[in-house]
């Protein structure tokens, strides 16, 4: 019995290990650290061979022992052995003899070789009354824990819930920065990927839109004059975060390469896809459309990784002709076999229409999508206009559709049109 | 996303998906479809006849799942899509990597042959 007239009044010394406890508790912002304080301090105060915290895995609905001098991760679900009872009825259980109850689970002695004897452990409840986990004290150094000990293990828990509320907000909010920081990074990665600028090319008129998403997505394009004609790129690499970035760098860097190199369209994919399929980690791939543009013919040769519909308007009939990928997405396997490019010719005031699913996928308040027809309505009634113009009456079309429900993917669209009058240059005379 | 598993003649694994394979349905179903169809390197049907709506993260997962499961020497069969779904499933031509047929005897006949 400590030296206190009543158990339910902690004594002099007891306050006094009490605060120090509190105040050594203020400073961790670890949860190692914070841990082993408390234990360290439950042993000290209360006098105990050993002590432990197990903290709550709401998910799974276990006891997970995080911190104990001999051994580390065990888990039990809530409800076995004496922290499971304890974690289920929310209340102090003092055992004085563990062997004798049968609530008792052995089976942690047998790992650890510890033998215990007499057990006290507490509910830990932050201030907002959550329950956060549960410690536990192990064999009073003499005698059997007692209604003393009880109210310094209740004043001791208490603190400990207290810190560990704390030290697990401090925990989220610092991860929480950190993914702000890797989006951030992200964005500037995926923006160095696209074009300072449009190239000029007479008898061409071009244009590009790209908004990304809160949750930075990975979509890219590209628009840019090589020696085997005017370059169009179209991509969107899967998940969120840097890695899709990365992604779509990646392919950018090895494209231009292998087209300054002097790859031919066919090569180039080929290479690309296989680099990506041999560089990128499972599950990640790129779905991208790489054509090139020979001005002078008017002709435009693409393949397409799992990017499609490629949207054709024909001016002349006043409706799309609609092409599916050419390919499985990029980088999602070797390429066996390649199938052959589509040509598709452009006559006066046609569009090539490249947009990502982040237009196609745009869903309103009840989950309907944008889709295409939508986006052929836009075109048929406003093909007349310069590209610009067309990309944003298609932009308006998406925003009076969804009627404010929030954009969840990146928004990227390119238009090639081919101009009415008859002008035109090759692409060597423009280099 | 629900997803039940079932095992069709002793030496198929066969997943029927039943909401949206979106990023959230995807993502709920992730670890526990990779757990069933790759580590189990047997072959597999999905069912996708209860599936209204599939986006790139959905495609992610079936690719990955297909490409996992064909490093172990077997095959995946996806069969009963709808339009909606089977039409993004061939605008990605995935068909390439993972065949698409209709029925479920046409999936098990896919594999046998």
């Amino acid at each position: 019995m400590h030296p206190a007239d009543d158990p339910h009044t902690l004594s002099r010394d007891d306050m006094a290990a009490i605060l120090a406890v509190t105040r050594a508790l203020a400073a961790p912002f670890d949860l190692g650290t914070m841990l082993a304080e408390v234990t360290a301090a439950a042993c000290r105060v209360l006098r105990a061979e050993r002590s432990s915290v197990w903290l709550h895995d709401a998910n799974n609905d276990e006891m997970v022992l995080e911190v104990a001098s001999d051994i580390r991760q065990v888990r039990v679900p809530v409800g076995s052995g004496l922290v499971g009872a304890c974690a289920r009825e929310r209340r102090l259980v003092n055992v004085p003899d563990c062997y004798a109850d049968p609530r008792f689970d052995a089976s942690v002695d047998r790992r650890s070789g510890f033998r215990t004897r007499c057990s006290l452990t507490l509910p830990l409840v932050d201030h907002e009354g959550g329950f956060v986990g549960v410690m536990q004290v192990l064999n009073k150094a003499q005698g059997v824990f007692d209604a003393a000990d009880e109210t310094l293990a209740q004043a001791l828990a208490a603190q400990c819930a207290v810190a560990l509320a704390r030290v697990q907000l401090t925990a989220a909010l610092l991860e929480s920065e950190k993914m702000r920081q890797e989006l951030e990074l992200a964005r500037v990665v995926q923006m160095s990927t696209l074009p300072a600028q449009l190239p000029v090319l007479p008898g061409y008129d071009m244009h590009a839109t790209f908004l990304p998403a809160s949750q930075t997505g990975g979509d890219t394009y590209d628009l840019a004059l090589t020696a085997q004609g005017l370059l169009v790129v179209l991509g969107d690499a899967t998940g969120h975060g840097i890695a899709p970035a990365l992604s779509v760098t990646q392919m950018h860097a090895m494209l231009r390469m292998a087209l300054r190199l002097g790859a031919d369209l066919e090569t180039a994919f080929r290479q690309v896809n296989d680099q990506l399929a041999a560089t990128l980690p499972a599950g990640h791939f790129v779905t991208a459309f790489i054509g090139l543009l020979d001005a002078a013919a008017h002709r435009l040769r693409f393949l397409s990784g799992g990017q499609g519909p490629i949207l054709h308007f024909c001016a002349a009939e006043g409706a799309c002709v609609a092409y599916k990928a050419t390919s499985f997405p990029m980088g999602a396997m070797p390429l066996a076999k390649l199938r052959p490019a589509i040509e598709i010719s452009l006559a006066p005031d046609d569009v090539l229409v490249l947009l990502t699913d982040g237009i196609y996928e745009y869903e309103d308040a009840t989950g309907a999508q944008f889709g295409v027809q939508r986006v052929e309505q836009v075109l048929r009634e406003h093909h007349r206009g310069d590209s610009a113009t067309l990309a944003r009456h298609l932009l308006q079309a998406v925003r009076d559709f969804a009627r404010g429900a929030p954009q969840d993917d990146d928004v990227t669209m390119v238009l090639l049109k081919r101009s009415a009058n008859k002008g035109h240059a090759t692409v060597a005379q423009l280099l | 996303m629900d997803m039940q598993v079932s095992e069709i003649g002793g030496n198929v694994t066969c997943i029927r998906l039943t909401g949206r394979l979106d990023a959230p349905g995807a993502g709920s179903i992730d670890t526990r479809f990779t757990a069933t169809v790759v580590a189990q390197a047997r072959d597999a049907v999905i069912d996708l006849s209860g599936v209204s709506f599939v986006a790139s993260m959905g495609i992610r997962l079936l690719i990955a799942s297909a490409r996992g499961l064909s490093l172990k020497g077997a095959n995946m069969v996806l069969f009963g899509a709808q339009d909606l779904v089977y039409t993004a499933l061939d605008q990605a031509a995935l068909d390439q990597i993972i065949p698409i047929v209709a029925t479920e005897s046409e999936a098990i006949a896919r594999l046998a042959g």
